[in-house]
């Protein structure tokens, strides 16, 4: 059958049509995504956890903690140039002083020539009649994301760490750590909570430890004073999430039983449209497509632990006592928990706090994508197949030595193709080597070196390779070389839209015009367009491109990738260069091959080969 | 040898000494995963055996050591320094190359006694198979990753390089060491005796051959050789394990009654982790027969070719037996490039590599998603190893297709080319 | 009126006919009353099937009924509840040691004095079902079995999450409306009820009373199918909802209206429900009950009226009568000389009838001793299995290198052994 089946492959040549499905594929892809904001595909969120009961309990918090919390400002002002060690210190005294046992860390990371290092402070309420199986976290960095002073947050969670004390109702325990900074002090602390920091000598053990993690709350509350909206930030490291109930009973306790307005993905001002949903979904992607350590709460997801930081924005009439009490009020909700976050989704994306799609909604647009390179791939294979067909078809035994002539060069066929795609792909370990072993000062020269590179490679890749390809049959490799190469990237994208999404379907959009690429023919004007595409939708510019989006220079986003891959355990990195960057060199081979019109090498006759 | 085999050994070997210096953590790696070690190949329950051993107490107590006694008193020898234990397993897999250079020049494969492939000039030099033995991404984490399958490969390749180089003793003697480390090579008994046999009537003069030598009388002495050897190598274990049994319970057993239910690539676990208790004997004998029941038919249907029965075997026993791991599959992808020259009969090899690269590259990142993540659970690791299943079943059947076509082609004129229907 | 046999009968001379006119006459009286009702006693099975903290309501609701039915006079030894009982002590109660059914906090329902039968994990489907067809172990505790008989009114109320046609057991299992179909037909057939009320208040709970088969069984549910019942109220300081609204609106009933000697009938407690402030459709079914509605005095389940009954017709009762005056008058003879004819009959009488009832005790006890001796044989047998195991179990062993000489001498010397053999056969 399977004969019988390529022989009518082979004659009738559907080939014409894969190309329009693999970009029927594309197209259908995009816009899914686009219509997922409209109302009939997205879904309203909820809280699936029964046992949550968000904002039933009353908070107290206020009176006179507002004094408390007065005071302690004043002393973590005074702190703004004290030493670690001093500053550890105070905190500690004021940990004490409230009754709880507290633990101290120091840490130590490098990465690319810097030095991230500090040290933690934390203590540990144990739950009076509770039995010290679980946790939960309030995590206030000294100093957070944009370097301010994190005043009001650190003074907020020692105040917080007096009232909670005198509560009775834990069942959890729950533990206030004020790390030195946003991401590696929380990265030093949940490592050696969990022992994962023996690999790295800078980073201490912690002397004190509880339960497992149930859940973590991050504060970043720098001017102390009023506020109008608060920012809730769950994008976790490598693009993973924490449970939806998290992110909805924050959103859901702010808004419904304090007043505070809600946000998400930096968009201050959302009124529900399409477009302000759009643009918060697709700013939801890109985070969690880069994978990049968004602040503490980022750390803990990895650990299987839902955790959300919450970042206190403009100025209104709320002050620390509607968020000390919103806090109060989460810490009730958590302390219901009888087990991990588990009933709502892990993967989903947020378009409004009320608005969300799930996995089943949104993944079909990654799969379709990451498809279409899987149809070019098979369509390249019989066609690569389809002119000299498989043995013996047509052969009679007269025949026979023509058919033995034409079955060698199928063995060498494969051989060619599937090493280059290999090497290709093998090469993708030098600009991941590179990238996060240079130190700081040489990244903005190597990257624009590496750029020109980038347009060069190909042509120089290209003339060694036709050295290798005899030119009868250098139609043939070349298809096969696109064909594993699209094989290898489709595969590779589908397994990567199970782990992270948004990095699968960026990948693959940036990727879609290498499905296009013509192998056969001689247009060189086409191929001339096409190159000057590929070399804009080219890793190295998708970097460049970032760096405009983030406002900042070449320097900042490979130092983020650095410090990513050594403290975080980000691996966007071996995507890019592993997965993506040989897939477009490969292309961009193809494509130097047309354009300069190599001959290739003149084909020795096939009985002297033998007689070799 | 020639230099090329050379070379190809050299680099294989330079490989992977390049991987255990370079990458230090890598064999730890590895070695955690399910799809390279199970609970009766896993390097890190040898080294708790090795321990309770050296210390006196036996290491069948506590049910975490599942492998032969004879591993232990190896090991035991041997310095316990990990270059030490990383050169034992480059050294296996370098023999395991050995054997199967032999198997290659000996060109068995293309033209045995009762059978001539007329497509012999397609096949692969020695070389060619060596690296894709050497080279193979799965032998290379088999190897790394240290589980004992890589000894019981080794021993069956070499008695199958033993049995086609005319020498039958010492290829039962290495089958009966194979199924003493692992119990499912005893089904390669039988082709492996048609081996021996078909060789020692083809390459041997009649006069070399004692007289009435026929088929039953040297099965007999084989099979009794077999089963000699397998006594006494049980009888040593018993000696080696302080005069007891129990070792017996705890190696057999377990491959047989399943008591350990640890994911693995295979088809067992899920559905026993499902079985309500008064069934599961029952299922134990569907299964265990399931086994069984491919020995006869193959050897019977292919007797011209009892090559391909041994490696067909193999195949089969890397998807159904019940703690398979990707170290059997390396096996079985291995040994199919010596029929190279029936592989462009195959009718399905592109899906059937593509779907076992998917299963490769979704595998890990599902069992990530349910074990470290939290967010997927069993169904979706099960999935991906029905997919794999799937896929070197087809496999197999392929090359059984292939095969059997070519037969049918060799043993009629004018047949090359015409279409086949298999009904 | 008194009957007629009264009339008729001569009033013997002295103390003695004295004594059994006025017993004949108190029996007369009553035997009068002793039908109307039907039922000599009563009891309360409570089952609340959720736990954890979320499902404080449920506790605080099988709590309620639990005061009520006490209140109205059912004592403690016939009120079987079972509970999860993990709300009280919870870490997570602002108020430990209480349970509160009203954000008033004015009664504490788990006070003082409630006694729980099932207590947490022991509430569960078998043991439901087997409390209530008696099918229980042999050494099962007078206050874990309901000793009802055909003449006791029982009232059943479950509360917890349910479904159709399912009630879940402590998010581990659920038993269905057929199970407890069945179930009250075992009762019905083991004689075990005179009537019974099943009140459930959970999701779809009409559905679980939907396929009950067994006679004189009323049944009244919180909500239709595919409707959900819904909380009251909730406690801003213990945090969660405290009662559900059904069960509300029912206690609000029965704390204002029912005393123990009211005379408010079912009918009226159902006609009080209000959908619109139960927000669900409570279900009644009375398919299965004899009498009519307004006929049933809400005590008749809520509460304990007692009521006595007369075995049979009045003539059976009177030769009771007879021969338990007789055996007074000889009893009393015994210290009166002159009555000696009548006295070792008497005691004849006496002692053989006692020994016929120690013999049947006995009977019954030998019976219970055989099943007592298989079960303690086949302890027994356990226990000298486990002597036998103790006997060999080894205590803990020292792992210490001993002896590894003579270990390294025989696992070198097998590998040697395997390697010669393999030489020799090479060369051979």
């Amino acid at each position: 059958m399977g004969l019988l089946l390529s022989k009518r492959l082979a004659t009738i040549r559907p080939l014409a049509v894969l190309p329009f499905l693999s970009a029927l594929c594309v197209v259908v892809g995009i816009t899914w995504l686009l219509l997922l904001p409209l109302d009939s595909y997205s879904r309203r969120t909820y809280i699936s956890e029964n046992a949550l009961l968000p904002g039933q309990a009353s908070a107290y918090f206020g009176g006179s903690e507002q004094n408390i919390f007065s005071a302690y400002r004043h002393e973590a002002a005074e702190l703004a140039n004290a030493t670690d060690a001093k500053r550890v210190q105070v905190l500690g005294n004021i940990f004490a002083a409230a009754g709880l046992k507290v633990g101290r860390q120091k840490y130590s990371y490098t990465a690319s020539g810097q030095t991230y290092s500090g040290e933690n402070v934390y203590a540990i309420l144990q739950a009076p009649r509770g039995d010290a199986t679980e946790a939960t976290v309030l995590s206030a960095p000294w100093k957070n994301l944009d370097d301010i002073q994190n005043i009001g947050g650190v003074a907020l969670v020692t105040t917080l760490a007096r009232y909670l004390k005198r509560w009775s109702v834990w069942s959890k325990d729950i533990i206030f750590l004020i790390t030195s900074d946003s991401l590696a002090g929380p990265q030093a602390w949940v490592d050696a909570y969990h022992d994962q920091h023996t690999s790295n000598p800078g980073v201490e053990s912690l002397p004190l430890k509880s339960g497992a993690i149930q859940g973590a709350i991050v504060l970043d509350y720098p001017s102390g004073g009023n506020f109008e909206s608060i920012h809730i930030a769950y994008d976790g490291v490598n693009g993973q999430l924490p449970n939806l109930d998290l992110v909805n009973t924050a959103g859901n306790v702010a808004l419904h039983h304090f007043g505070i307005r809600p946000t998400l993905q930096e968009m201050w001002d959302h009124n529900d449209s399409y477009k302000d949903r759009l643009r918060t979904m697709l700013r939801g992607m890109v985070n969690q497509g880069l994978g990049h350590a968004r602040g503490g709460h980022s750390v803990f997801v990895p650990y299987h632990v839902d955790a959300v930081t919450v970042q206190v924005h403009g100025d209104g009439w709320h002050n620390e006592v509607s968020l000390g009490r919103f806090l109060e009020s989460m810490f009730r909700s958590l302390n219901n928990l009888l087990e991990h976050f588990h009933q709502s989704f892990f993967f989903y994306l947020l378009m409004a706090q009320k608005r969300f799609v799930s996995i089943g909604t949104y993944l079909p647009s990654a799969m379709l994508i990451a498809v279409n390179f899987t149809l070019g791939a098979i369509g390249l294979w019989v066609d690569s197949l389809g002119s000299s067909p498989p043995l013996p078809l047509t052969t009679t035994s007269t025949e026979k030595s023509t058919s033995h002539t034409t079955a060698a060069p199928i063995e060498r066929d494969l051989f060619l193709p599937l090493t280059t795609v290999l090497v290709f792909h093998f090469l993708g370990i030098l600009p991941l080597t590179l990238f996060n072993h240079l130190p700081t000062h040489l990244f903005t020269r190597t990257f624009s070196a590496f750029l020109f590179i980038n347009l060069v490679l190909p042509f120089l890749l290209s003339s060694t390779l036709t050295s290798l390809i005899p030119a009868s049959t250098r139609e043939r490799q070349l298809k096969l070389i696109k064909c594993f190469s699209l094989l290898f990237l489709g595969m590779a994208l589908s397994a990567l839209a199970t782990l992270n999404f948004s990095l699968a379907l960026g990948v693959g959009v940036a990727s879609a015009v290498l499905t296009f690429i013509p192998v056969e023919g001689n247009g060189k004007v086409v191929r001339g367009v096409m190159y000057v595409l590929l070399q804009c939708l080219s890793p190295g510019m998708a970097l460049v491109g970032i760096a405009c989006y983030w406002g900042v220079g070449m320097e900042e986003v490979l130092r983020e990738a650095s410090f990513g891959w050594w403290v975080s355990g980000m691996w966007t990195q071996i995507v890019v260069w592993c997965v993506w960057w040989p897939a477009w060199l490969c292309g961009g081979v193809l494509l130097a091959e047309g354009l300069v019109g190599w001959r290739g090498v003149e084909d020795v006759p096939v009985e002297e080969k033998k007689k070799q | 040898m020639d230099k090329r085999c050379i070379s190809v050994i050299l680099g294989g070997m330079l490989l992977r000494l390049l991987l255990f210096t370079a990458f230090p953590s890598l064999p730890t790696l590895l070695g955690n995963r399910v799809e390279i070690s199970t609970p009766v190949t896993s390097f890190k329950r040898l080294q708790e055996g090795l321990f309770l051993y050296t210390h006196g107490v036996s290491p069948y107590d506590g049910g975490v050591y599942h492998q032969a006694p004879l591993l232990l008193a190896f090991f035991s020898m041997m310095p316990s320094s990990a270059m030490a234990t990383n050169l034992i397993y480059i050294i296996a897999d370098i023999q395991s190359t050995l054997a199967l250079i032999d198997i290659a020049r000996s060109g068995w494969s293309t033209k045995s006694r009762l059978h001539e492939s007329k497509r012999k000039e397609m096949a692969w030099p020695a070389w060619g198979v060596a690296a894709a033995f050497l080279f193979n991404p799965f032998t290379i984490a088999a190897c790394i990753g240290r589980p004992t399958v890589v000894f019981t490969n080794t021993v069956i390749l070499t008695a199958i390089a033993k049995a086609i180089q005319g020498r039958p003793t010492p290829a039962t003697l290495a089958l009966a060491l194979s199924s003493y480390l692992s119990l499912y090579p005893c089904l390669l008994l039988a082709p492996l005796v048609l081996l021996s046999y078909d060789f020692l009537l083809h390459c041997h003069s009649t006069t070399l051959l004692p007289t009435n030598f026929s088929l039953s009388k040297f099965a007999t002495t084989q099979v009794t050789i077999y089963f000699t050897a397998v006594a006494c190598l049980l009888g040593l274990s018993y000696l080696i394990t302080g005069n007891s049994w129990e070792f017996l319970a705890s190696t057999y057993g377990v491959h047989l009654f399943l008591p350990d239910l640890t994911p693995n690539v295979g088809l067992w676990w899920y559905f026993f982790i499902e079985m309500f208790d008064p069934f599961r004997e029952f299922f134990l004998c569907v299964f265990q027969l399931h086994l069984l029941i491919y020995a006869p038919g193959l050897t019977i249907r292919l007797r011209k070719q009892p090559l391909f029965v041994c490696i067909t075997m193999l195949g089969i026993l890397s998807i159904f037996k019940s703690y398979p791991s990707i170290g059997d599959t390396a096996l079985y992808l291995s040994l199919l490039p010596l029929y190279r020259h029936i592989i462009p009969l195959m009718r399905y090899s592109f899906v059937v590599t593509s779907a076992i690269l998917y299963a490769t590259l979704l595998g890990p990142a599902f069992y990530h998603l349910w074990i470290y993540a939290g967010s997927g659970n069993a169904n979706f690791f099960y999935a991906i190893t029905l997919v794999w299943s799937l896929s070197v079943t087809l496999v197999v059947a392929d090359a059984l297709f292939a095969v059997l076509r070519e037969e049918w082609e060799v043993e009629g004129n004018g047949r090359e080319g015409k279409p086949v229907v298999q009904i | 009126m008194l009957p007629s046999f009264t009339r008729g009968v001569a009033a013997p001379s002295g103390a003695f006919g004295f004594f059994c006119t006025v017993i004949l006459v108190v029996l007369a009286c009553l035997s009068s009353t002793a039908s109307a009702g039907g039922h000599t006693n009563n009891w309360a099975v409570l089952v609340g099937t959720s736990r954890f903290w979320f499902n404080y309501r449920h506790l605080a609701n099988v709590l309620s009924m639990y005061r009520t039915v006490k209140r109205l006079g059912i004592p403690d030894s016939q009120i079987i509840m079972m509970l999860s009982d993990d709300v009280a002590c919870n870490p997570r109660n602002a108020f430990p040691g209480t349970v509160y059914n009203n954000a008033d906090r004015a009664l504490d329902l788990y006070g003082d004095n409630i006694e729980v039968d099932y207590r947490g994990y022991e509430v569960t489907v078998e043991n439901f079902i087997r409390l209530l067809t008696d099918r229980v172990a042999l050494d099962t505790p007078r206050s874990k079995r309901l000793l009802t008989d055909d003449r006791s009114n029982i009232f059943i109320y479950m509360t917890g999450h349910g479904g159709n046609e399912f009630l879940k057991f402590q998010d581990a299992e659920e038993i269905s409306a057929f199970d407890l179909a069945d179930a009250f037909e075992q009762m019905w057939e083991k004689k075990r009820y005179h009537e019974m009320l099943f009140m459930i208040d959970t999701c779809q709970a009409n559905t679980m009373y939907s396929k009950v088969y067994s006679p004189n069984i009323i049944a009244t549910g919180s909500s239709e199918i595919n409707q959900s019942s819904y909380s009251h109220h909730g406690d801003q300081d213990v945090g969660v909802a405290v009662i559900d609204r059904y069960t509300y609106y029912n206690l609000e009933y029965l704390e204002k209206n029912v005393q123990p000697n009211s005379k408010h009938t079912l009918k009226e407690l159902f006609d009080s429900y209000d959908n619109d402030l139960i927000k669900s459709s409570p279900g009644i079914r009375t398919d299965l009950f004899k009498r009519k509605l307004d006929e049933v005095l809400i005590t008749d389940f809520f509460g304990n009226v007692q009521n006595v009954e007369v075995d049979g017709d009045g003539l059976r009762g009177r030769e009771d009568l007879i021969a338990l005056s007789r055996l007074a008058a000889n009893l009393t003879a015994r210290y009166r000389p002159d009555r000696e004819c009548g006295r070792r009959s008497a005691k004849k009488d006496v002692k053989q009838s006692m020994k016929k009832e120690a013999k049947q005790e006995a009977k019954q006890k030998g019976v219970k001793r055989d099943e007592e001796k298989k079960v303690m044989q086949s302890g027994g047998f356990n226990g000298e299995a486990i002597q036998t195991q103790q006997k060999k179990r080894v205590g803990a062993m020292r792992v210490e290198e001993k002896d590894s000489w003579g270990r390294t001498a025989i696992g070198g010397g097998a590998l040697v052994a395997c390697a010669f053999a393999w030489a020799v056969s090479s060369v051979l």
